[in-house]
């Protein structure tokens, strides 16, 4: 619950990285948590997951917004993503872990995968002096620098789609991150 | 921010802008549904329409989980707050919306144990504390959701817990989907996708739509960066005359969603004959309910419900707005009789809802020729 809206109904879910696992529950910590907290930012993400913190707002019928900042870690249960592991980025919704996200993916994929054209052609609408590629291409050497902690190799996240999006950041020239 | 603010990047986001510019011819229209509310909630926030050619419009679908529950089914959860020993658990937006006798927030003003949890499991851990309570969760959500519910109920089972139940009101995208590719006089030429309901569904799932109904769909996430991404495939798709499904949202979306869900909720659920959603009308085989085996957890078998269909206020144009017929608004309560702070439809409940998104975000930026709630 952020101070506007249930972010369940609101079918959101959002990236947190694995910390711990106990069982078929994980520990996870927000993406960009930190800056969350220490922007004041209320617990929109400890309502997200609904970890096992929760359970005093739920006694108590008290709203995580109401309850003060983020708490950095939370509990979800990952009876979906049994082989979750630390390092691992989970899509979380509801108290569960939906899915693992791929680790090699960058906003530099997605500007390759989105071919974004060499020449554009002349913008009939909107059209901003700026091209297109240059950025991109800014984008792809700031953001291929990897993480501590988040791009560790992991062989379970290899699958063909990762190794398809491997062959065109090959094939472009660009350093290859660990998958 | 990981994961976020490589998608909100000001220059990609302007290359992309500039692309999808000269994919369009002028003096067309393009008209682009994004089925999720999540999609409103972003484009509205971020203000992406602004950076859209007037040739590409955008519609808004109905894909918000709290939209679309209609008045009788929050009835049905106020009447099993009056059961003896009930306590009644929800998302937080749920409590806020209108039915025939008020909201269950209002309800729960009254003296009725309503509870506002985060996820299914905080209601079942609700229960283990409060034995001498029957703990109902009211689930509501297309397949994002669902999941959870369908774990919980499989965890329930594991642990023997007797003093639980779910009132299930789970529904499905690809009959409201359908609903709107059969309105007569469609306008609508291409779809964005849902993104977090592909996580567990798939890509797959949507191939119905390029392939029956003839519109390209692209999958997407919500950053900002995402969805400019979106509407450029489509746009290039249309622009190379072809229709397909794409997938945006490749770091999370495989085609065949998650097998594990899938399971999860094949195992604990199944469709029903019909259900009624708000502004489509009943729509065939377009919810879940418990399957017989989890009957002991099943409130709409435990409790007899009223069941009622509760016709939407006259003055209220959800249906229209939810399958894109209208903007919000061009409804003549929008702003005055329904807000946020007392919506009269359920778009106005959930940030997701197209009024209650465009309330927040849009509403002070247009012209002032065009009066809101005019």
């Amino acid at each position: 619950m952020t101070p506007d809206r249930c972010i369940t109904c609101s079918d959101e879910a959002v990236e947190a990285v694995v910390v711990a696992v106990h069982g078929s529950e994980a520990v996870v910590r927000l993406c960009g948590g930190e800056e969350s907290a220490a922007a004041g930012l209320p617990a929109r993400f400890a309502a997200t997951t609904g970890g096992r913190g929760q359970e005093e707002h739920v006694a108590n019928n008290v709203t995580a917004a109401a309850a003060g900042p983020a708490r950095q870690e939370e509990h979800v249960a990952i009876d979906l993503v049994p082989d979750a592991a630390v390092g691992d980025v989970l899509l979380c919704h509801a108290g569960i872990a939906l899915e693992r996200l791929e680790r090699s993916h960058e906003p530099a994929q997605v500007a390759q995968s989105h071919k974004v054209p060499t020449a554009p052609k002349p913008a009939t609408h909107a059209a901003k002096p700026e091209s297109a590629i240059p950025q991109v291409a800014q984008s792809h050497k700031v953001s291929t620098a990897p993480e501590p902690g988040l791009h560790a190799a992991n062989p379970r996240t290899e699958n063909p789609q990762v190794a398809q999006s491997h062959k065109v950041l090959a094939a472009s020239g660009e350093r290859q991150t660990a998958a | 921010m990981k994961y976020v603010d490589e998608y909100r990047s000001a220059g990609l986001a302007r290359g992309l802008a500039a692309e999808i510019a000269s994919l369009v011819r002028p003096g067309e229209t393009v008209r682009i549904m994004e089925v999720c509310g999540g999609h409103t909630h972003a484009i509205y926030r971020h203000g992406l329409e602004d950076l859209l050619p007037p040739e590409v419009e955008l519609v808004h679908g109905p894909g918000c989980p709290v939209c679309v529950i209609p008045m009788g089914r929050v009835d049905d959860a106020i009447a099993l707050t009056e059961e003896e020993g009930v306590t009644l658990a929800t998302f937080g937006d749920m409590l806020r919306v209108p039915g025939g006798r008020g909201s269950l927030l209002e309800a729960k003003a009254r003296g009725a144990d309503v509870r506002m949890v985060y996820s299914p499991l905080d209601a079942l851990a609700l229960a283990a504390k409060e034995p001498g309570r029957r703990i109902v969760f009211f689930a509501i959500g297309f397949e994002t959701t669902t999941p959870a519910t369908a774990v919980t109920l499989l965890r329930a089972r594991a642990e023997g817990t007797k003093n639980f139940a779910v009132f299930c009101n789970h529904v499905t995208i690809e009959p409201p989907l359908r609903a709107i590719l059969e309105t007569p006089g469609l306008r609508v030429d291409a779809f964005i996708g849902p993104g977090h309901v592909s996580t567990v569904i798939g890509t797959d799932a949507y191939r119905f739509i390029a392939e029956e109904y003839g519109r390209p769909v692209a999958v997407s996430a919500f950053e900002p960066v995402d969805l400019l991404q979106s509407i450029a495939m489509l746009l290039r798709q249309r622009a190379e005359g072809r229709c397909e499904v794409e997938n945006q949202y490749t770091r999370v979306v495989r085609p065949g969603g998650n097998a594990r869900a899938l399971a999860a909720i094949a195992e604990t659920m199944e469709l029903r004959d019909d259900f009624e959603w708000r502004g489509l009308g009943t729509l065939p085989r377009s919810a879940m309910r418990l399957r017989p085996e989890f009957a002991t957890w099943d409130a709409e078998a435990l409790y007899t419900l009223p069941g009622v269909r509760i016709e939407d206020p006259k003055a209220c144009r959800c249906g229209e707005v939810l399958t894109g017929q209208i903007k919000p608004w061009e409804c003549g309560v929008f702003g005055t009789a329904c807000t946020p702070e007392r919506p009269l439809g359920t778009c106005m409940v959930s940030s997701e809802g197209a009024c209650a998104a465009f309330y927040a975000y849009g509403r002070l930026r247009r012209p002032a020729e065009e009066p809101v709630g005019a």
